[in-house]
């Protein structure tokens, strides 16, 4: 059984429009600013800008953050919901990975806590607007989507939505940060009914965070929007440039789905490091032999695999992983899959690889944090400040 | 010395440039110093009727929105109600998030004294600055006791691009060449409609074999085919392509077909 979802204009026009909500006070009346939007869905009776509490300890501040709309009638949307969530403009240590503990949600699975968190100071609002239209209407289709932070928002609302309401939902995000753990990324087929993960092959956002975190469902299909290769900042943005997302999320689903990578077993050679750039490639080899290697090293696997959430964030959880992989007492040829994985990071982290790699708990942490480092400096230039 | 030192100083930090731009990753960080002119403000000129007779001495305000807060200058309407507001520029960093900037207008002491009437609105991501947004506001005729209504701006940049909504209660001296017009208007709306058409004929013929078995299923294939029913009702208004317009009797009978289809297993 398929459910009817909107088209991939459509999606990205409610991403793209509810930005505006930033300079609304909450409940106004909220009017997209893309035509084929304001033809299909009502938003000027569910309630107007919802707003969301967030910033960090010390800065917080609330700011319209959603929207909530009702499908016109004798329209393809007819029995449709749609609920739009913005990303950030200010505060962007949600992406750093110094930042990136877990809490358990609703599915009982773990995801990122500030993401949730925000989400959360949303709730009550929606719940309101909600309510009148999804109780006692048990065929209304709900449609997430969101672009950014607004597309992990959207994924943390449909969960909640599916469990709550019990409706079917369907969830679009564009260039959308990992949200949880692999548990959270393996339930997420049965929390939602149709997932459109929209990329551009060189946005460096849903890079972040790095594993343990995981692109829900697990080993999912994933629409890439453009084909580019490599990391460039600049492909991030939503809508108002050439290379935006509103732009390329054009035709149909059908012809723009492709099936997510798989996970390979991957081992580096240190001579490998020669060929390293910094790039999504490049990641993705590094991140495979991390998880390759861990599957056979005794220890350091139990203590990934058996991993319940990162209360102390990715940061910690590296900082353990190299103390375990340093006491697992690998073979000989576990140590030269280790150090040709260590010579390939410090190439990616564009440090040189030195001679004598010694694979001591401290050194593999220092080599763990100059590619966390990389890329959360890449990621930030991203969403926050560079050309 | 001082010399020697401070050459010594240079070659310092053209190395250290050097190094830091060496690696993709760490080369773009040196957008931090990057500032550019944002525009949150075009120059603005317009003119302020009510019920078709000039506004004199009327206080008009403008609102810019950059970096999460507003800002607000005013100025008064001349004997003939015309006003005036510069082009308003921050120098901020290039930046690749969206980020909101919006400009408003509002005549003060309307509809009554120490009432505020918001007659314009235009918002854009990143820079307001556009050919477009600049032709808009070179001349606005503002009636306040118009309908404040949607219009959507064309990227004459970027032609592209999708339309960009904002609102007023204004007639614009150069809309002809950068707000998209009603037949222009009317032809998307077309095209979304046939788009659809398509996409609900997809979805019932998809699930049909499930319609006997899933209520759910049941629930959408009738909103599928009455909604299919009414948008071809207003196909048949809007089109004049004489080759689609042949088409919509087949589009008819599948949607017709099913819906008996249903109708009839209800009375059973």
């Amino acid at each position: 059984m398929s459910i009817p979802v909107l088209t991939p204009n459509i999606a990205a026009a409610l991403a793209a429009d509810v930005y505006d909500t930033i300079e609304m006070p909450a409940g106004a009346e909220f009017t997209p600013a893309t035509g084929v939007l304001k033809t299909f869905f009502d938003f000027s009776r569910q309630g107007g800008a919802i707003h969301g509490r967030s910033g960090g300890l010390l800065f917080r501040r609330d700011s319209g953050f959603a929207v909530i709309g009702k499908g016109k009638s004798l329209t393809p949307y007819a029995n449709s919901i749609a609920i739009a969530f913005r990303g950030t403009q200010t505060g962007y240590d949600w992406l750093s990975n110094t930042n990136t503990r877990t809490v358990t949600i609703e599915n009982q699975t773990q995801a990122h806590k500030g993401f949730y968190e925000l989400f959360k100071s949303m709730r009550p609002a929606m719940e309101q607007q909600l309510n009148p239209l999804l109780r006692n209407n048990a065929h209304a289709i709900v449609h997430c989507a969101g672009h950014s932070l607004g597309g992990a928002l959207a994924q943390l609302a449909a969960i909640w939505i599916k469990k709550f309401y019990g409706n079917k939902v369907a969830l679009y995000t564009f260039g959308a940060p990992r949200v949880g753990l692999k548990n959270f990324a393996l339930q997420a087929p049965g929390s939602v009914d149709a997932t459109y993960r929209c990329i551009h092959g060189d946005d460096p956002v849903p890079l972040a965070p790095v594993w343990p975190y995981y692109h829900a469902p697990y080993n999912g299909q994933v629409v890439r929007l453009t084909a580019d290769t490599g990391i460039r900042v600049s492909s991030h943005k939503m809508r108002k440039v050439p290379h935006c997302y509103q732009n390329s999320a054009r035709g149909d689903w059908a012809n723009l789905i492709s099936r997510e990578r798989l996970q390979r077993q991957v081992f580096l050679k240190r001579e490998d490091h020669h060929k390293v750039t910094f790039s999504e490639y490049w990641m993705n080899q590094i991140w495979d032999a991390l998880t390759t290697l861990l599957r056979q090293s005794g220890g350091a696997s139990a203590f990934v695999f058996g991993l319940q959430g990162l209360g102390a964030g990715v940061h910690s959880f590296y900082d353990n992983l190299a103390i375990e992989l340093e006491k697992s007492g690998m073979n000989q040829q576990h140590s030269v899959h280790l150090e040709g994985l260590l010579a390939c990071m410090l190439a990616f982290a564009g440090k040189r690889v030195i001679r004598a790699i010694e694979l001591t708990a401290r050194f593999i942490r220092w080599v763990f944090r100059q590619v966390l480092s990389v890329l959360d400096r890449a990621v930030r230039q991203a969403i926050q400040q560079v050309k | 010395m001082w010399h020697l030192q401070r050459s010594t100083l240079v070659c310092i930090l053209v190395g250290l440039l050097a190094l830091f731009t060496h690696n993709p990753a760490e080369a773009g960080m040196f957008g931090w110093f990057k500032r550019i002119d944002v525009q949150v403000s075009p120059e603005i000129k317009g003119a302020i009727t009510l019920h078709d007779k000039p506004q004199a001495d009327m206080v008009i305000k403008r609102g810019t929105f950059f970096e999460d807060s507003w800002s607000w200058d005013s100025t008064r309407t001349d004997a003939d109600g015309h006003f005036y507001f510069a082009e308003k520029t921050v120098k901020a960093r290039e930046v690749l998030h969206e980020r909101q900037v919006a400009v408003r207008l509002l005549a003060l002491d309307y509809p009554t004294k120490g009432d505020e009437d918001l007659f314009f609105r235009l918002s854009s991501s990143h820079n307001l600055k556009s050919r477009s947004s600049d032709l808009l506001t070179d001349g606005m005729h503002c009636e306040l006791s118009a309908e404040y209504t949607m219009s959507y701006l064309k990227s004459l940049e970027y032609p592209n691009m999708d339309w960009h909504g904002f609102q007023s209660k204004c007639r614009f001296l150069h809309a002809d060449k950068v707000i998209v017009s009603q037949a222009e208007l009317d032809a998307a709306e077309l095209e979304e409609t046939w788009r659809g058409i398509h996409s609900l004929l997809a979805y019932i013929t998809q699930n049909a074999s499930e319609m006997d078995t899933d209520d759910f299923i049941r629930f959408h294939v009738r909103s599928s085919a009455e909604s299919g029913l009414a948008m071809l009702h207003k196909i048949r208004e809007l089109e004049t392509d004489i080759d689609k317009l042949n088409t919509l009797p087949n589009f008819e009978k599948k949607f017709q077909h099913y819906l008996n289809k249903l109708n009839k297993e209800d009375q059973r």
